[in-house]
């Protein structure tokens, strides 16, 4: 495959840009939950989906995944490990929306605020996290691209 | 630290994910362990309050033992606060359904059957569950005097073999 087109200007900043963005929304959906894991333990709990005894331990590790992804994204370090972690994540968010979605489960997302002021809303939860799920799936399959693209070069010259 | 060239993208995604999660776990499990308050890892009994944290209400709270006196008595009207597909395929026999997502719909219909000073025991399920204590301090906002919390109830109602009811 041909992978020039990569390397213009326009789309380097486009990467750059949806890159960014990416990682700062991990950053922003660990910030708030690394400080107040009680609450956060309370909002996984209201999902009705894991088991007791998992719930704590899921508040309290998944904050710091989500930053710790988010963050390495944002530095473009270890970009594979991090965005196949951001897109698994995105991918089991979106599940576990869909499922309280369809049982009737009316909780607050606990997406980025564990204080949300107006009233849940699923449709605008689900949409946001489709969204972030694309721009994962996009910026993925930039490195991916970009990252075989670099092979290639030795077999050329 | 950079993306590796030459190496397989699929085989660096499984090594560097799993380097980020073993170093998320030490993290985050090294910085709950130091902090003043943090969770308990382990299910215990103290855990219920901690991890209901700041949504904890002034509603008391009532033991298994005390629930299942009060049913036997019928000294109290139980209240499943989760929503209305949980409660159809399984509620404390005799409890009504005030989901906490539609309560404001479903009140009239209670306060037409129920009297203000009738004792009610609002559940859900599961330790952390706020359900309850949402719909408790709900109906506290809303002239019923005594109103009780119990706690992960319809798990341990149904664990202890006490009547059940499902409705169709």
């Amino acid at each position: 495959m041909n992978s020039d087109w990569l390397k213009s200007r326009p789309v380097k900043y486009l990467f750059l840009s949806s890159r960014l963005l990416l990682g700062a929304v991990f950053v922003l959906a660990g910030a708030d939950k690394l400080f107040h894991p009680g609450e956060f333990a309370g909002i996984i709990s209201n999902y009705q989906i894991l088991p007791d005894h998992l719930v704590n331990i899921a508040a309290v590790v998944l904050p710091w995944l989500e930053t710790l992804v988010g963050l390495l994204i944002l530095a473009g370090w270890w970009l594979p490990g991090a965005l196949a972690l951001a897109d698994s994540l995105l991918i089991v968010f979106l599940v576990a929306l869909g499922l309280a979605a369809a049982r009737g489960i009316d909780i607050d997302c606990g997406c980025f605020s564990l204080n949300p002021t107006g009233a849940p809303n699923f449709v605008w939860y689900l949409s946001r996290d489709l969204f972030f799920l694309l721009l994962g799936g996009a910026v993925t399959a930039q490195t991916l691209i970009r990252s075989s693209g670099n092979q290639r070069v030795p077999e050329t010259t | 630290m950079k993306t590796a060239c030459g190496k397989s993208f699929p085989r660096e995604a499984l090594k560097q994910g799993g380097l980020i999660v073993l170093i998320a776990l030490a993290i985050s499990l090294s910085v709950n362990f130091i902090r003043s308050g943090g969770l308990p890892l382990l299910p215990s009994p103290s855990s219920k309050a901690a991890a209901n944290g700041s949504r904890s209400s002034d509603e008391p709270l009532v033991t298994m033992e005390e629930a299942r006196a009060l049913f036997l008595a019928h000294g109290a009207v139980f209240i499943d606060a989760r929503p209305e597909q949980d409660y159809r395929s399984g509620h404390i026999q005799g409890a009504l359904n005030l989901p906490a997502n539609s309560f404001d719909r479903a009140l009239p219909s209670l306060q037409t059957r129920i009297s203000p000073d009738a004792f009610l025991i609002a559940y859900c399920d599961g330790e952390h569950c706020s359900l309850s204590r949402e719909v408790a301090a709900q109906l506290v906002a809303n002239g019923f005097s005594h109103v009780a919390v119990f706690l992960n109830g319809w798990t341990l109602w149904r664990n202890a073999g006490l009547p059940v009811a499902k409705t169709r």
